[in-house]
């Protein structure tokens, strides 16, 4: 490739960047240059996010330099990268829904301001590029394509020399897709450096000259789209030659039978769960396993779904329906939505079954505390006393309480969002533990998890999803590689 | 078209309420439509108008400043204390009076900035400190106000309320820097999301400075109108007057959560107290009485200028 002859654009030298103890990226080189498309790949997890926000100037690097056009870029702020001509296009779009597209265009720019002539320039802009906006529109009320639009006009309207683009493809039709990969090759063929980062394989090869491949914060390889495959790129991912086989135990027979069905905007998704069945739930980030749990678990009624226990629908309409059926969802993120952490242990532990300990009203405070002191023994709890704020606690024994305050309901299907995510070592083993007696006790319980290793050790079977829907079903003797090559669509 | 019609109705709905008390009141009440009268309630209105005006560019970079009152408030006693009726006192009196008022305001925004105190609360601890300030200051009303700030609050000049040309000049300017100009952009988009906003390059710290620091100012301003009105320093003269300000912002159509500012709604918000309050006081209802109804119509605009928001709030 002739670029290569010539000065990087982009450069990046041992970037590094740690959030606490945690190693997000790890000494990361690499060279873009002007007039190539050049991809990020990476599974979840691999610190694609991170080396964006650095390009983006949203945090600073904890090691190494940043490089444009040779000279050292420090940015400081969004800004900063913005005014030294690098604009990154989140996934969660920065478009302000009240105002006009051409003040969403021409948002943050500094200089002279005439109301007309913002809208002349916007028009002409669009014009240029031929994107299809109209400048007087109110941006709220245009389509999430349009708001993206409004995003890469205003990237245009600067002095951008590199564009980022996050994922951006997941919110858009494919007809939409095909009008964006034409902007991003005429954004190439006059000399933008478009940074492609996602996880879609087969978009890399619809418009990709180069792929950078992240694994576990560390740069793996950098290579000709024109001279890989899928399959290698999915192996450059995973990291490992050697393949762990799994072979996934027999499905338990089933006494009950839990079946789910509903829509979603990709069409419909049916799934099925025997009591005493763990069923793991894989996808890459955005495929819509979380939604897909919420829903099912009637925590979020965007994706309309019905449940069936033994053929008998149920009438979920809120969480609470949800819990008085025995369908329990444990979130993936404790903090936000999980705890309460300024109060105690027991109290956390009992706030989904306080009807089981009230009357009239009025708690007993006795059968809350020994009914939860019971659960929380089982689940090997350590804390100095139950009546310490939940918030002292470790990660691990903290998701205990959560597990704690999901038996305490007596679950039928117990939906189990990322349950090991900040979780040392140790706990993780425990958990794992408590997930399988409860599938022996005959719950049956649905696992989301990003891990994909966890999920083959510890479910009877598989569901991957892509885009929304559930691509594939996993039984029996499988591997990590199978399962992501069906989450990216490679196979 | 049709289908815009409510929220069209709903962002007019304000000046249709100050149409239909105009006839209601001019109608039923015979004093209301003399000449004297309506100039009476324009310069009334005139302290507000210029702190709700000011009221409303904060509020839509989604911020609130509850020290405006109590700035106003110190305003007043510093400029009738210092000038004690003079005129040759009257220009730089007044012109320390509003450096002062800018400076408090600038003080909020920096203080906004660097300690990241949710403005509610910072701006409440800044009404107590000015409030403590005037109280350590004088406990009774001192000094007395120029003859030229009488003039300006109360006189009319070709049967047209003075104040209410110092109104005009305020609310062109704040409706140029709202709708011309980019810091009013930079506003709205603070007020949109403030992560939206920092994400694309709007400098989020300079804005919120600027806008505390015009806050300031407008309430100078008030103060100085205030300190005309009453012709001497009382401590309590800007009392309240936060709240009034926010009530006329959002009965003006200003969404209170910011993003979206509209400063002919705040004056016709302001006039809508104003008439209201006078109908009232020509009525001979008592002060007391005035306040339910206030307070009732408040509620009822408000609820009236929402529908969207309530049906979203049912639908969730």
């Amino acid at each position: 490739m002739e670029a290569e002859l010539n000065q990087p654009l982009l450069e990046a030298r041992g970037l590094g960047k740690s959030f606490g103890g945690t190693v997000a990226l790890d000494g990361v080189d690499f060279a873009a240059f002007a007039g190539e498309v050049h991809a990020i790949a990476g599974a979840n997890g691999a610190g694609k996010s991170t080396l964006m926000n650095i390009i983006g100037g949203v945090f600073p690097p904890s090691a190494g330099t940043l490089h444009l056009a040779g000279a050292p870029a420090l940015f400081d702020s969004p800004r900063a990268a913005r005014a030294a001509g690098v604009s990154v296009v989140y996934q969660e779009l920065a478009v302000l829904p009240l105002l006009t597209v051409a003040e969403n265009v021409h948002l943050g720019r500094s200089g002279g301001f005439s109301r007309r002539r913002l809208v002349a320039e916007t028009e002409a802009l669009c014009r240029e590029w031929g994107l299809p906006l109209d400048p007087r529109a109110v941006a709220g009320e245009l389509s999430i394509a349009g708001q993206q639009l409004i995003e890469i006009a205003r990237a245009l309207a600067g002095t951008t020399r590199v564009l980022v683009l996050d994922e951006p493809t997941s919110v858009l039709s494919l007809g939409e897709r095909d009008r964006l990969f034409a902007i991003i090759a005429e954004l190439k063929r006059r000399g933008l450096l478009v940074l492609y980062v996602t996880h879609r394989l087969e978009e890399i090869f619809a418009i990709g000259d180069r792929v950078t491949v992240l694994r576990n914060g560390r740069k793996v390889a950098t290579l000709d789209v024109s001279a890989t495959s899928q399959a290698e790129l999915v192996r450059l991912m995973i990291g490992h030659d050697v393949r762990e086989r799994f072979d996934l135990p027999p499905v338990p027979s089933a006494p009950r039978r839990i079946e789910i069905e509903g829509e979603t905007p990709r069409g419909k998704v049916r799934l099925t769960l025997n009591s005493g069945e763990i069923v793991g739930l894989a996808g890459l980030v955005g495929s819509g396993r979380t939604r897909l749990a919420r829903a099912i678990a009637a925590v979020d009624r965007e994706w309309p779904m019905t449940v069936r226990i033994d053929g008998k629908p149920l009438r979920l309409r809120s969480t609470g329906d949800a819990i008085r059926h025995g369908i329990v969802y444990l979130t993936e993120d404790r903090k936000r939505d999980g705890l309460f952490r300024p109060l105690s242990i027991v109290v956390n532990a009992s706030a989904a079954s306080l009807g089981r300990f009230s009357r009239w009203g009025l708690l007993a405070p006795k059968p809350e505390r020994e009914a939860t002191e019971a659960v929380l023994r089982r689940l090997r709890l350590v804390a100095r006393s139950l009546h310490a704020p939940v918030s002292e606690l470790s990660g691990g024994n903290q998701q205990k309480v959560l597990f704690g305050r999901a038996l305490l309901c007596a679950p039928r299907l117990l939906v189990c969002d990322e349950p090991t995510r900040g979780v040392d070592v140790g706990a993780k083993d425990e958990i794992y533990e408590i997930l399988m007696d409860l599938a022996a006790d005959g719950v049956a319980i649905l696992l989301v998890s990003s891990e994909t290793k966890e999920l083959l050790a510890l479910s009877h079977r598989l569901l991957v999803m892509r885009d929304g829907r559930i691509v594939r079903e996993i039984v029996g003797r499988t591997d990590e590689h199978a399962v992501l090559m069906a989450a990216t669509g490679a196979a | 078209m049709i289908r815009r019609l409510p929220a069209l109705l709903a962002r007019t709905g304000i000046y249709w309420l100050l149409l239909l008390l105009l006839v209601l009141a001019s109608a039923a009440i015979p004093e209301f439509r003399t000449p004297a009268n309506l100039a009476n309630v324009l310069t009334q209105s005139a302290p507000l108008a210029v702190l709700a005006v000011g009221q409303t560019l904060v509020i839509t970079a989604g911020l609130i400043d509850l020290s405006v009152g109590q700035l106003a408030g110190l305003v007043v006693v510093l400029v009738c204390a210092l000038a004690d009726g003079s005129s040759a006192a009257a220009v730089p009196v007044v012109a320390l009076a509003l450096l002062l008022a800018a400076a408090v305001g600038a003080l909020n925004g920096v203080l906004s900035n660097r300690l990241r105190i949710d403005p509610l609360i910072l701006t409440f601890g800044m009404l107590s400190v000015l409030q403590g300030v005037i109280f350590v200051w004088t406990d009774r009303s001192i000094g007395r106000a120029p003859p030229e700030l009488l003039w300006l609050a109360n006189e009319r000049l070709l049967g047209v309320p003075v104040s209410l040309v110092l109104v005009a000049a305020v609310a062109l300017a704040c409706g140029a820097i709202l709708r011309r100009s980019r810091l009013g952009l930079h506003l709205a988009a603070l007020g949109g999301s403030e992560e939206s906003a920092r994400r694309v390059g709007v400098p989020t710290a300079r804005v919120r400075l600027a806008v505390f620091t015009l806050s300031g100012l407008s309430a100078g301003l008030a103060g100085i109108l205030i300190a005309g009105r009453l012709g001497t320093g009382y401590p309590m003269a800007g009392a309240g007057y936060e709240l009034d300000a926010i009530v006329a912002v959002v009965l003006g159509g200003t969404a209170l959560a910011g993003g979206r500012g509209s400063i002919a709604g705040t004056l016709a918000a302001v006039l809508v107290l104003g008439i209201v309050s006078n109908a009232l006081n020509l009525l001979q209802i008592s002060a007391f009485v005035q306040m339910v109804a206030k307070g009732l119509i408040v509620i009822a605009a408000i609820l009236a200028n929402q529908p969207r928001a309530r049906t979203r709030v049912v639908a969730a």
